[in-house]
């Protein structure tokens, strides 16, 4: 067994070796077996210092070259022993045989000795510079400490034109010949999450540079990385404007997202706390319809699944998320609201990987490959099973209390990659949502029942294309939407049909014409065409403003409207990222200009005999926008920003029966100030300041007898402002965490003109979280949140509606009191078993609210209005999961 | 609403499982949150009511009369009930309050507000000649200068109604809301539609309880309306009340003297026997009804609810009925729990329809 358990660990850090000794352009990448016989590798081989392979005259390297080769490694670090396993080429081998027995490493150690240990090496050569004449590229040198100063070695610098150096025992790395221009930067290695950053470059120019990264204590694979190189960024302001960032390591590792990234969202400043079971995005106060979704560029209806247990994309193939409440970029808009933004991972990954899931509430599984070195793929899917474990261990009629979500989805992907930097992809999103429940009461007017179906499937292509200077993409897609919600309380029946298909293009080309300079332009065009079918009561579904309490029925009052839309948008923007002194000062205008078309099959309610007269509406949307980025020292960053969004009304409001059909774009500003503060090391403050504003709000039409057609009016008015805190500690050591605030007042109109509080406003918000590496696989974290309740208009007495037999509730001031404030503790264990080289299997126990604290997540009241009481949410939920990947 | 019934019975039954499958309803409550029991029960008089209001005729056209009936109910025989402040309220409810009639109606007086003669508990009114265009299916007369203004929605029956309002002139009575069903003909109907609708609807019928018995599956005792003599009933016992109405011909006959009934397709020209003095039944009726979702005419059956109310004891239910499918059956049973100790114990129980018709009737029990 001792012997599993050491070849378990000497396979978990062999590709960490790789992150190490992948030494420079010309160096290579490592393969571990053990030499030692029993025991634990506590540390692995670490390079110390490389050695170039001397050629023999007359040969030269054209290519990049690889000799693979099997070194034995004392246990004083000396390499004694190098034998080649995989032929470079005669010529290579040797010269590279013979280098890497001058290699020195630090020495590995089991059980924390230092101990001989076999390694299988990747030694690569690399073209020799050619000789210049006159100075057109830039000398890139630099220094890599941690966060004690400390030189870090072994540390990989790695630009987007693939140019590499690793830095040695000093710490220091040099890359002399590197092309002009801005250029990502890319640092990793073995004992940190890998980073990345932007340097500018001048020809005939050295830039020095100095980076310091956080270190971890356990070594992770860079295979293990690349699995969970899933970043959160929030508070975006633009391209060049820093950003708050989350690694997906940490993001698993938070408690109660159940290990999905997407959820970590929720945990950021700014975003309210959704109502159990509603999955609701509301971000700086703006209705959760106002904030779009889009998945690599491709527009989604939603961004979880009913009851917000999991979003729409597999945890497996997120590379990034991004959520930017306010203030964003010219590229996106149709959205007055927020901005999330999915980032599918690149499909680059040699062999077969996936894993497989599976908790009490659903089960996922992924598999990603290549097929050769051009053609890859992705496929995954999950389904919930929550109904059916229910029905196998409760009553049959739990469904008919409450709502049990059932949900699919399932994404595919295939990539080919006809030359280097050019990329074709074909792809798919799909997502099923049900939810069914029935209530059969001994009155038959409180007899109810709910059914509702909500799917969209999206298909895609994409090319992409990048150089050194430019990046170009274009992605159109298509798609359908559909969702149907049937409802019955007693004889009122309530129904809302709505299929639509999308058709959307999304096109951008990057440049960098001046190494101060980049520019973006580009071309955002979506058609969606819509058939709708709507019955039932004027206020059923309620919307965002209505007056009354949880649970009341809705006048026994009903009509129907079948009608169609198309909207259609097309939006050139442009983009410039202005840097006159490098990276210290950005300055971003954007601008985008929309012309939208609204076409509605009919404009006034359907009469026998007389033809629907349908009707075109065309609005010019001009959204100028900008950001500011001053890096104006070392620790201190200001950033601003300010824009115009307009948002096309909603399908379902355009109809002439219970809407109308002549609504008009929705207009909103944003404007934010705010600034970045590193205050030690691992500790950073990031504050943000905003104000924004909204106009041609749909809002029901107060008037008593409205005209025909005019159930909607667009007077409503909206402000919200408010500032957010992060206080954030990076992961050092074994611990990580933040302290996330939010201070927050957002305001809708009444008919007559007064502010009162939005429906979804929460004026503060407050998460702490953290989470803590014990070691040998075993992790720890928990969460604190804390809420201030939604706003609630008081019943301050009740009149009796004999037609109905029940008790019709007196209002008071609109949202004038609030449910009380939610907190809750929750905690995340888990254990990782490492059982194969890239494989493991982590099982883990999710307990939300710990203190089985009563939350209170609505108010109810007794039959005639005397008596209030809550309706309370989460008691303590434990989740067992368990996860296997490969 | 959720029955708290119901949930108390889900929660029983879930607290006999195995401490695992606690785990697994933790997880169910925690998907829908935990419904508190509110107190009270709509079914326990404990303070002046009035339990309904009936209008005779049920279903009245524009300009004619119309009396007005309170079941006024007291918690105790010696209070004294107050005086009925009648009123029909005049303005439109705007389609975004959510409540049965327009919040100025809800006052003492006011503009809307156009009180009734009334004496005791009843009160007459002669409906307004534009009463169609104010609650029914007509559109308002257009302001100068502005488009047609919408006409008022159906309710679930097809049903328009004037509303009233009802108040105890003193401080603590509640307002009580109350509804005439407007005979408008149908909304937004084709010529043929309009036709089929004309030759079938029959205005409603106020439904009758023929009676309220104990124990229906024994020995079907009828619960005494005389405060005199009081039906016994043991203190806390539990016993079964059925309440029961007419059932009602789904197809008008004319046969043999006819059904006393003008039903469906009958007028006084093809059956003089039913509709020369016309009578609808005081069951479920069949309707007709414009389905302004499927856009054709179809028949329907009405819908039958019993409110039960008591001064003492506890109903299991507060109301009990027949939904539309279950309207062959015209009965309803309910549980009621006598008070402990012996009492006299007043109870009331009330009939809708689906279409706004309401019948009560008041029974006498003894607890011992």
């Amino acid at each position: 067994m001792k012997r599993l358990i050491l070849t378990l660990c000497v396979a978990a850090v062999a590709s960490s070796a790789e992150g190490v000794a992948r030494a420079d352009a010309k160096d290579s990448g490592t393969s571990a077996a053990p030499a030692a016989s029993h025991g634990v590798l506590t540390k692995a081989p670490r390079l110390k210092h490389f050695v170039e392979a001397e050629l023999p005259e007359g040969v030269k390297v054209l290519s990049k070259v690889a000799v693979v080769l099997k070194l034995s490694i004392a246990a004083d670090g000396s390499v004694s022993a190098a034998e080649v396993a995989e032929s470079g080429g005669a010529a290579y081998d040797e010269p590279a045989r013979l280098a890497a027995l001058k290699l020195a490493f630090e020495p590995a150690e089991i059980d924390g000795v230092p101990s001989a240990v076999r390694i299988t090496y990747r030694y690569e050569l690399s073209p020799a510079a050619k000789a210049q004449v006159a100075p057109t590229t830039a000398h890139f040198t630099g220094q890599v400490h941690d966060q004690g100063g400390k030189p870090l070695a072994g540390v990989r610098v790695e630009l987007d034109t693939g140019e590499s150096a690793v830095s040695g025992d000093d710490g220091r790395f040099d890359m002399p010949e590197v092309a002009p221009g801005n250029h990502p930067v890319m640092l990793s290695g073995p004992t940190f999450t890998p980073i990345g950053t932007e340097e500018t470059f001048q020809a005939g120019k050295t830039y020095d540079a100095s980076y310091e990264v956080q270190v971890t204590a356990v070594a992770v694979g860079a295979e293990e990385r690349a699995d969970f190189e899933i970043v959160v960024v929030a508070t975006r302001l633009g391209s060049k404007v820093t950003a708050t960032e989350v690694s997906s390591e940490q993001g698993a590792r938070v408690a109660g997202t159940g290990g999905d990234v997407v959820k970590v969202v929720e945990n950021l400043p700014g975003v309210a706390r959704s109502t159990v079971g509603s999955g609701q995005l509301v971000v700086w106060g703006a209705g959760g319809q106002d904030t779009r979704v889009y998945v690599d560029g491709v527009r989604v209806p939603v961004l979880y699944h009913e009851g917000g247990f999991r979003s729409i994309v597999h945890s497996d193939l997120v590379r990034s998320v991004e959520l930017q409440p306010g203030g964003y970029g010219s590229s996106f808009g149709r959205g007055i609201g927020g901005l999330v933004t999915v980032g599918l991972k690149p499909l680059d990954e040699k062999g077969l990987h996936g894993s497989v899931q599976l908790d009490a509430i659903d089960a996922s599984a992924s598999v990603r490959g290549s097929i050769n070195d051009k053609w890859h793929f992705a496929v995954a899917g999950r389904r919930s099973h929550l109904d059916w474990v229910l029905k196998r261990f409760t009553s049959d009629d739990v469904g008919e209390f409450v709502p049990i979500p059932k949900y699919w989805d399932g994404q595919a992907r295939v990539t080919y990659a006809p030359r280097e930097g050019e990329t074709l992809e074909l792809g798919s999103l799909t997502s099923s949502d049900r939810i069914q429940r029935s209530l059969v009461a001994s009155d038959p007017a409180e007899s109810k029942s709910e059914s509702k179906a909500t799917d969209f499937s999206r298909v895609y292509f994409r090319y992409r294309r990048e150089t050194e200077k430019e990046t170009s993409t274009v992605t159109p897609y298509i798609g359908v939407d559909h969702s149907k919600i049937v409802s019955q309380f007693g004889a009122l029946p309530a129904e809302l049909r709505s299929d639509s298909n999308i058709y959307g293009l999304r096109a951008n080309y990057q440049t960098s014409p001046e190494s101060w300079l980049t520019v973006n332009v580009g071309l955002d065009a979506e058609v969606s065409v819509s058939s709708l079918f709507r019955g039932g009561s004027v206020l059923t579904p309620p919307r965002e403003g209505d007056v009354r309490v949880f649970g009341q029925l809705p006048p026994d009052l009903v009509n129907a409207d079948t009608w169609s839309v198309t909207v259609a948008g097309l939006a050139p923007y442009v983009e410039g990222d202005f840097a006159p002194l490098g990276d210290t000062l950005h300055l971003i205008p954007g601008f985008r200009v929309e012309p939208q078309v609204v076409q509605v099959s009919r404009t006034t309610p359907a009469q026998p005999g007389i033809p629907p007269v349908g009707a075109i509406r065309e609005d010019m949307a001009l959204d100028p926008r900008v950001a500011l980025r001053w890096n104006a020292t070392d620790r201190i960053t200001a950033k601003a920003a300010f824009g115009i969004y307009h948002q096309p009304p909603q399908a379902e409001d355009l109809t002439a029966v219970f809407g109308n059909p002549k609504l008009g774009p929705a207009t909103a500003r944003h404007y934010l100030v705010g600034g970045a503060f590193r205050l030690t090391k691992p500790l950073s403050l990031e504050v943000t300041s905003f104000y924004s504003n909204s106009s041609g709000l749909v809002v029901r039409n107060p008037l008593a007898s409205p005209a025909a057609g005019a159930a909607l009016v667009q007077t409503g008015q909206g402000r919200a402002y408010g500032t957010q805190f992060l206080l954030r500690y990076d992961l050092v050591e074994h611990f990580f965490g933040w302290l996330s605030a939010s201070l927050i007042r957002s305001e809708r109109t009444d008919p007559d003109g007064s502010w009162r509080l939005f429906d979804f406003d929460q004026s503060f918000v407050f998460t702490a979280l953290g989470s803590y590496d014990l070691g040998r696989g075993f992790e720890v974290g928990s969460r604190f949140r804390y809420s201030t309740g939604y706003p609630r208009t008081p019943v301050y007495a009740a009149s009796i509606d004999e037609r109905v037999d029940g008790y019709s509730p007196m209002f008071g001031p609109h949202n004038s009191i609030r449910i009380p404030g939610f907190y809750s503790f929750d905690v995340r264990l888990a254990k990782r078993f490492k059982f194969a080289q890239k494989s493991e299997f982590e099982l883990y126990l999710d307990v939300q609210n710990v203190t089985n604290h009563s939350n209170a997540e609505e108010i109810v009241y007794n039959y005639n209005y005397t008596k209030r009481a809550y309706i309370t949410g989460l008691p303590i939920l434990p989740v067992v999961g368990g996860k296997l990947t490969w | 609403m959720v029955n708290p019934l119901r949930a108390r019975s889900a929660r029983r039954g879930v607290g006999r499982r195995a401490p695992a499958l606690r785990l697994l309803w933790g997880l169910v409550l925690a998907l829908a949150g935990c419904r508190p029991d509110t107190e009270g029960s709509a079914s326990l008089l404990d303070a002046p009511r009035v339990l309904a209001i009936r209008s005779e005729p049920a279903e009245v056209e524009p300009r004619k009369a119309v009396q007005y009936t309170a079941l006024y109910a007291l918690p105790t025989a010696d209070a004294l009930a107050p005086a009925l402040d009648w009123a029909l309220c005049t303005a439109r409810k705007p389609l975004a309050v959510a409540g049965p009639i327009a919040l100025e109606c809800l006052r003492p007086s006011g503009p809307s507000l156009l009180p009734l003669e009334s004496a005791g508990d009843t009160a007459t009114a002669t409906l307004a000649a534009d009463v169609c265009r104010v609650f029914g299916p007509s559109p308002p007369a257009p302001k100068p200068g502005e488009p047609a203004a919408r006409p008022a929605d159906p309710d679930s029956s097809g049903g328009y109604f004037q509303p009233l309002r009802v108040r105890g002139d003193d401080a603590e009575s509640e307002y009580a809301i109350g509804f005439t069903r407007i005979a408008c003909g149908p909304g937004s109907a084709t010529q043929e539609q309009s036709l089929e609708f004309t030759k079938n609807y029959r205005p409603n019928e106020n439904p009758v309880l023929d009676r309220v018995v104990v124990a229906p599956e024994a020995d079907a005792t009828p619960l005494s309306e005389s405060e005199a003599e009081p039906s016994q009933v043991p203190a806390g016992e539990r016993v079964v009340l059925r309440a029961s109405w007419a059932e009602c011909p789904l197809v008008a006959s004319c046969e043999n003297g006819g059904d006393g009934i003008c039903g469906a397709g009958e007028d006084k020209g093809n059956c003089p026997e039913d509709c020369t003095t016309p009578h609808g039944c005081t069951g479920s009726e069949p309707y007709v009804y414009l389905d302004p979702i499927a856009q054709k005419v179809v028949p329907r059956r009405e819908a039958m609810r019993v409110s039960w109310f008591a001064t003492a004891g506890s109903f299991e239910h507060d109301r009990s009925g027949r939904a539309e499918a279950d309207a062959d059956v015209s009965f309803s049973d309910n549980t009621w729990t006598a008070p402990s100790t012996g009492s006299d114990v007043r109870l009331w129980v009330v009939l809708r329809d689906d279409r706004g018709g309401v019948g009560f009737r008041s029974y006498y029990v003894r607890t011992e």
